[in-house]
């Protein structure tokens, strides 16, 4: 499908017209204007009218393209338009020529050939210009439009190098005023973002214009909180199969630390070309590896790490079965990326869960003399199954402590002492928020099965011995905050199992009510695992935690202070925290102004020309 | 109405049976992390009891025995080191 100039420039008035008819069906209307012209030639009117004709014909061609080629990016549009030239636009104007009787059949060939010349000189123009005017929603459509692109590369390689420019500064434009908004997803825009980098690297292989069109994506999406979040869940999405960041990802060579310039053993290298920009790393935009490119757009990898750590973590603790092969596969593939080292927190969670999987089946097995023990009674049965994890190596989790049913209270006991047999010197701790459970509701009229989080199986496990619990009562006995359960009690209404009446009592529902369907689609909707990872704002303003008495100390006794004073004083005297992973104060000035502003907004601090100050009671 | 548990999965975190917010004498990081050469935590980098009953790291006092000026001393008090066997008992 590639064109080249030869085709543009080939001429055969044989081809056959758009609409099928061939030129000799229109012999009438040929020798018509075949008589015209040479009336024309009599009178010496042709000469004059040569301006006019050029114009004329580029009309024509301005037109076309407005009419038929823009929009239209799965079909070869310029292969149609040069036979439109061909076929349809060139034999009148060798009719024109050869209708003067003075001039020999080689010079109305130079004619034709110089006149077709310069028209498609102005077709390549017109066609370029209407094709860079609407790059970004052939950038949207791509793979679809990967026509679109082959046109524009035959064209842009006949055009000067002005066109590369006008390309960036179009693109910039559009970018600037459809995609890099508050309106558009942060996901919508890491995605076009991907579709960019294949566009380009099939129109300018130096990675150039890949390179100028990287900075103002890189500069917006560090405005995006969600930015690394996206990203890696892209790259954890169990559903999507065909996943092509997660292909990507596999495709490298060495991880991005350890990535030295590659010029002195690439015998593909080529000099930086002419136009590239200071900051121009030709390895990187060049080899246009997607997954370098993508996680180019973040300062560090640091942020990218904890993401993956923080949804790995939501994955694995979601985990009844301990299988965690694809996590295995998934941690092979970031290791390859960002070296093993980072990764080693992450190998340790999944090693937690392979780890879990002996424990419980040594617990709950025969070799655990405390089972051998009670086997006598068959009522011993546990219900309980366990993850066990190194503290130090997840990330914070959140979540509230309570009493969880007895039954389940005395199995954590015994299990804790089968932790104990198998793994001497350690104890368990257990979250009691975390996990997940099974339980079957038998009520009057119906028999419900649930798979909820243990918060869930436990109120609903107290509406057992008596079926109408007022909430504050209910809070004392699972010790829970009131406000916290209030939240909760919702699960169960909305699945019709309870019912709220006036002051805070909550009823069970024996037999089933009719429920609002509206209510009801809500609840099918709505997961019922919480998010139990600290997002990383909220790990962050837990770190500023830590340090605001003394930040408020500070602006109190000695006055207010810039943003960067705080900065620089808070980096001399911040201890090492304790934890295994993060071993300094490492909080950025951005970070520092966003939670002061946080402080400011919740009234606690006062902004004033470039100083914050402490609040004066 | 009655209430079947079928299945309770729950999630614990693991402690070494030493006082809390304790960290190791020698390289200051929580028992319950891993000693500076080790990745993982737990089985592969265990704890080590001394008589004097003072807790490490077992490859940090083992790395801390080799050195000259240790002389085979508790680094924390510097009585001769001796290891708490009932405590070792356990490990093996
Ligand atoms: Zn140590
Ligand atoms: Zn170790
Ligand atoms: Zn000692």
């Amino acid at each position: 499908m590639e064109l080249d100039d030869t085709d543009l420039e080939e001429f055969d008035v044989e081809l056959p017209l758009e609409d099928g008819t061939k030129l000799e069906d229109l012999n009438d209307e040929i020798e018509a204007f075949s008589k015209l012209c040479k009336q024309m030639h009599s009178l010496d009117l042709i000469k004059r009218t040569n301006d006019a004709l050029e114009e004329f014909l580029c009309d024509e061609i301005e037109l076309r393209v407005q009419n038929t080629c823009k929009g239209t990016f799965d079909k070869p549009m310029l292969r149609h338009s040069t036979k439109w030239l061909y076929s349809t636009l060139y034999p009148w104007l060798q009719i024109i020529f050869s209708s003067n009787s003075q001039l020999s059949h080689e010079s109305i060939e130079n004619r034709l050939v110089a006149w077709s010349k310069r028209l498609n000189y102005h077709f390549c123009m017109i066609f370029c210009d209407s094709r860079i005017s609407e790059l970004f929603d052939v950038i949207v459509d791509f793979p679809d439009s990967k026509i679109a692109i082959d046109d524009l590369i035959v064209c842009m390689r006949r055009l000067d190098k002005d066109y590369r420019y006008r390309l960036v500064e179009s693109l910039h434009a559009a970018f600037r005023k459809r995609l890099l908004i508050p309106g558009a997803g942060t996901m919508d825009i890491i995605n076009t973002y991907i579709s960019t980098i294949k566009c380009l690297r099939l129109l300018d292989s130096s990675g150039v214009l890949l390179e100028k069109i990287t900075g103002p994506f890189r500069n917006y999406l560090r405005t995006r909180e969600d930015a690394a979040r996206c990203l890696v869940s892209s790259w954890m999405d169990e559903k999507n199969n065909n996943n092509e960041l997660i292909e990507e990802l596999g495709r490298t060579e060495e991880p991005i630390d350890n990535q030295q310039d590659v010029r002195f053993n690439d015998d593909n290298w080529l000099p930086d070309p002419m136009d590239a920009g200071p900051d121009y790393k030709s390895s990187i935009y060049r080899s246009a590896d997607i997954t370098n490119l993508l996680v180019s757009l973040f300062d560090t990898t640091d942020l990218i790490i904890k993401e993956i750590q923080n949804q790995m973590a939501s994955y694995l603790l979601t985990k009844t079965d301990y299988d965690t092969e694809k996590e295995l596969t998934k941690l092979e593939l970031f290791k390859l990326r960002f070296g093993e080292s980072k990764m080693s927190t992450t190998e340790v969670m999944i090693k937690d869960i392979s780890d879990s999987k002996r424990i419980d089946s040594f617990i709950l097995g025969n070799d655990n003399p405390l089972r051998r023990n009670m086997s006598g009674s068959s009522s011993e049965v546990m219900m309980l199954h366990g993850t066990v994890i190194s503290r130090l190596f997840w990330p914070t989790l959140k979540g509230e402590d309570f009493d969880v049913p007895e039954q389940i209270s005395n199995e954590m006991v015994k299990y804790d002492e089968g932790f104990q047999i198998f793994k001497p010197r350690r104890k368990l701790q257990w979250l009691k928020s975390l996990g997940k459970v099974q339980i079957e509701l038998e009520l009057q009229d119906r028999t419900l099965e649930f798979e909820v989080a243990p918060i869930y199986a436990t109120i609903i496990h107290n509406f057992q011995q008596q079926d109408k619990w007022n909430l504050v009562d209910l809070a004392k006995k699972i010790k829970i905050d009131p406000i916290i359960l209030k939240g909760k009690m919702n699960f169960w209404s909305d699945r019709g199992i309870l019912k709220e009446l006036p002051n805070d009592e909550w009823l069970l529902l024996e037999t089933a009510e009719e429920v609002d369907p509206s209510k009801r689609a809500f609840a099918s909707n709505e997961e019922n695992c919480d998010n139990i990872i600290q997002s990383l704002a909220e790990q962050k303003a837990e770190e500023f935690k830590m340090y605001w008495a003394y930040i408020e100390n500070m602006l109190k006794n000695l006055g207010g202070m810039t943003l960067e004073k705080i900065h620089n004083i808070l980096c001399s005297v911040a201890e090492p925290t304790t934890s295994s992973s993060n071993s300094s104060f490492d909080n950025n000035l951005e970070d520092l102004k966003s939670f002061l502003n946080q402080m400011v907004v919740e009234d606690k601090l006062e902004f004033q020309g470039g100083l914050y100050k402490a609040k004066i009671n | 109405m009655r209430v079947k548990v079928k299945r309770w999965h729950g999630v614990a975190v693991w402690r070494w049976d030493v006082p809390n917010e304790e960290v190791c004498g020698i390289c200051r990081v929580p028992f319950d992390g891993c000693c500076p050469t080790c990745k993982t935590p737990g089985d592969d980098c265990s704890l080590i009891w001394g008589e004097c009953t003072h807790v490490f790291h077992m490859h940090c006092l083992l790395r801390w025995l080799q050195t000259e000026g240790s002389r085979g001393q508790c680094p924390m008090d510097r009585r001769t080191w001796g290891i708490n066997f009932t405590k070792l008992f356990f490990l093996l």
